[in-house]
């Protein structure tokens, strides 16, 4: 047997190797960027109004869009997971798409869809709905390429729970609301948070989708990722600021989350 | 009589067709071996799977006919001990033996309380705060119990019940299980394919296999001079 | 499997160094210069022979930007004199050299058929888009509706901010805007049927400006670059397109 053979610890030092390898290739651009940065400046950039107005007009379209996601997504978990019609096979590969598609081929696919010559703008305009170029369509750019990170984890979830669980519930008198509730959800919570998780920081950080059909306007549509392509052009070192901003926002959410996740039953 | 079951169920090439009743405050112990169709009387039971025809009646009450009219499981108002058990398991021990009762509308306090009861009564008090998914098998199998009596069901299947303790604690879980049984109202249908757990637990046996009732009747007449299929499970049992 | 890895490295390694078989000219350009540079590019080639030019059209502030960050390029043509003064600050850049001027023009989308010059780009729930304000376009555009006094009515319709003159126009065609401001050159054949030009009387002069990097490996190609764009077969090019001499 090879497991003999070779150094002791061989595989270990190798696995090692390349894994510590991987972890400096994330942590480097990270460092570097930190290193750019002074603490005046940093507070300086965190003052001013433009960056206050990304920040916070980041943080409402994201939740908003989360809200919507978990609205919309959850049922569409669902469905996918346990009803069996014809044509899901292609349903949940009509979800998985934003989430292979170029954001920017999401927008122009959005402005197909809702854009004044589009295929719903132009009646949506007639009903004094206007998408592109508002927040609410921000908040749309960065549903459609969010939601999906959250459907296809919770519909693994959903498929998996046991349903002798769901069966006692309902032998129990649970209404199906009440199963839902009771014995659906907390079932899947640790896969619920991860999905959380993954769209927020998702939606937290779109651009292709949002620029392409939301167009980049301060105040209105013009997020922190936006804000910092904005900045490259004109202040690279506000750029980097702006940047570790959203980065710290970002990895502070994933890092409170992801202990959430790693907590077994 | 309480429960008057006359129906045919099909589950893909298996067909179940039975007919018996029991009287109200019987203990009844179907037994089988596996693949005789035990599960699918307990999922018909429960309302988990319909009857391609017949009727299933409870304390006078309609709870199929099919193929028209039958009862979703939450309408039924029976208590049921899975296979398995199928404890919440991010509920405490106490919170899954109270379900039922918030289930029912009763308000939060007065169901902790009377689940707290239950659980003093099979022994396992101390566990009430304990969560569902670190319990041991004999613990669980007492607040499984516990969730399915509490609400006083007119018919109490048990499946299995027996199923995750070891040989030792069995005999020892046969009794307490009797003595449990002999109090609640209503019908109870104890499944197993352990023959002594009907001796020790049950008045009444029915004995099914391959989709079929072969045997019924009280459980010291049928012991004792059995019919050739059960003379067999007797001798085995006895090995 | 640790052969075949082996080889697909093989493989990219050897395709990166085939690279430098030819000599490639790189040219950082505004957006607004691409078909006029593009349709410069034969003949240029054809008089190098061997030498292969590979643009880079953008923003010139983006440009500008990856100058200072240390890109390697050429030559950069920038469409106003800020943007080239913020490479030459970067000390990477030789001096700058015009070769060509161009003019503003408003575009309209074809539903939007009312606007009929700026005094109506201040209606209300109109949809302006122009260029960013540190885009040459979009700087020489708010310096236009300053001059005609219309800067405030209209910059209150503006709904996007585009990083380039193509982004305006791509929103303007698509009937997305109603409204942008760009070059005249930018209403190509391409796109003159999508959408509709107006005139803008203003003096306001778009000025183009190209040098050579001084730390470029191929100096004499380069500055061959700018001569062609300056003498006469270039700026026969350039006016094909609609650019005016410098």
């Amino acid at each position: 047997m090879s497991l003999r053979t070779g150094r002791p610890g061989q595989a270990h030092a190798v696995l090692g190797l390349l894994g510590g390898a991987a972890l400096v290739f994330f942590a480097l651009p990270l460092v570097a960027l930190v290193g750019r940065v002074t603490p005046a400046g940093l507070w300086a950039q965190l003052g001013a109004p433009a960056v206050q107005q990304a920040l916070r007009l980041s943080l409402e379209v994201s939740l908003i869009s989360l809200g919507l996601c978990v609205v919309f997504g959850f049922p569409l978990a669902f469905v996918l997971a346990r009803v069996a019609f014809p044509g899901r096979a292609l349903a949940r590969g009509l979800v998985s798409l934003p989430m292979v598609l170029p954001p920017v081929v999401g927008g122009i696919a959005l402005l197909a869809a809702f854009g004044r010559r589009g295929l719903l703008g132009g009646w949506l305009e007639q009903v004094g709905v206007v998408l592109p170029f508002t927040t609410a369509g921000a908040v749309l750019a960065v549903t459609f390429v969010a939601m999906p990170f959250l459907v296809t984890t919770l519909e693994a979830a959903l498929a998996s729970v046991d349903p002798r669980l769901e069966m006692a519930a309902a032998t129990l008198g649970a209404s199906r609301w009440r199963v839902l509730w009771t014995v659906t959800l907390p079932a899947v919570r640790p896969s619920l948070t991860a999905g959380l998780a993954l769209c927020w920081a998702r939606g937290l950080g779109e651009f292709g989708a949002t620029i392409t059909f939301a167009g980049n306007l301060e105040g209105r549509t013009q997020t922190m990722p936006l804000a910092v392509y904005d900045a490259l052009q004109t202040d690279p070192e506000a750029a980097i600021t702006l940047g570790l901003v959203l980065l710290a926002v970002s990895l502070t959410l994933l890092t409170a989350l992801r202990g959430h996740i790693g907590r077994r039953r | 009589m309480s429960l008057e079951v006359d129906a045919l169920v099909r589950r893909g090439a298996f067909a179940l067709e039975l007919a018996f009743s029991l009287p109200d405050g019987c203990t009844a112990a179907l037994v089988g071996h596996n693949g005789s169709g035990k599960s699918t009387l307990v999922d018909l039971l429960a309302g988990l799977v319909p009857a391609e025809r017949g009727t299933v009646v409870l304390d006078g009450r309609l709870l199929e006919r099919a193929p028209g009219l039958r009862l979703a499981p939450q309408a039924r108002g029976l208590g049921v001990v899975f296979q398995g058990l199928a404890l919440f398991p991010s509920l405490t021990a106490l919170e899954n033996v109270a379900y039922g009762l918030r289930a029912r509308g009763v308000g939060r306090a007065q169901a902790r309380a009377e689940a707290a009861a239950w659980l003093a009564r099979f022994e396992i008090e101390a566990l009430a705060e304990r969560r569902a998914s670190t319990l041991s098998g004999g613990q669980a199998q007492r607040v499984a119990l516990a969730r399915a009596m509490i609400v006083r069901p007119p018919l109490l299947l048990l499946d299995e019940p027996l199923s995750a303790l070891d040989v030792e604690a069995r005999a020892a879980a046969r009794l307490l299980l009797r003595g449990w049984l002999a109090e609640a109202p209503g019908v109870k249908l104890l499944v197993t394919h352990e023959l002594e757990d009907a001796r020790a637990v049950a008045d009444r046996l029915l004995v099914l296999e391959r989709g079929r009732l072969i045997a019924q009747g009280p459980v010291e007449e049928l012991l004792a001079a059995p019919p050739p299929f059960l003379a067999a499970m007797v001798r085995r049992a006895e090995r | 499997m640790f052969r075949g890895l082996l080889l697909l490295a093989g493989f990219a390694l050897s395709a990166c160094a085939r690279e430098g078989a030819g000599q490639e000219l790189r040219v950082s350009a505004a957006m607004s210069l691409k078909e006029a540079l593009v349709g410069l590019e034969p003949e240029f080639e054809a008089r190098h022979p061997g030498v292969d030019v590979v643009f880079n059209f953008a923003g010139s502030q983006i440009l500008a930007g990856q100058i200072e960050e240390g890109a390697p390029v050429d030559v950069f043509a920038a469409a106003d004199e800020p943007q080239m003064q913020r490479a030459i600050a970067s000390g990477r850049v030789g001096p700058a050299r015009r070769f060509a001027r161009n003019r503003l023009v408003l575009i309209t989308s074809l539903e939007a058929a009312g606007i009929l010059g700026v005094a109506d780009l201040g209606r209300p729930g109109l949809r302006l888009v122009l260029a960013g304000p540190s885009v040459p376009v979009g700087v020489y555009a708010r310096a236009a509706l300053q001059q005609l006094g219309f800067a405030d009515a209209a910059l209150a319709n503006v709904v996007s901010n585009e990083e380039n003159v193509r982004g305006v126009v791509g929103k303007v065609s698509a009937g997305e805007a109603d409204a942008g401001i760009v070059y005249a050159t930018d209403v190509t054949p391409a796109v003159a049927g999508k959408l509709r030009t107006l005139p803008l009387a203003v003096d306001v002069s778009p000025v183009y400006e190209v040098a050579v990097l001084k730390d470029s490996s191929h100096a004499a190609l380069a500055e061959a670059f700018v001569a062609e764009l300056q003498g006469a077969s270039g700026q026969a090019a350039l006016a094909k397109y609609g650019f005016l001499p410098p």
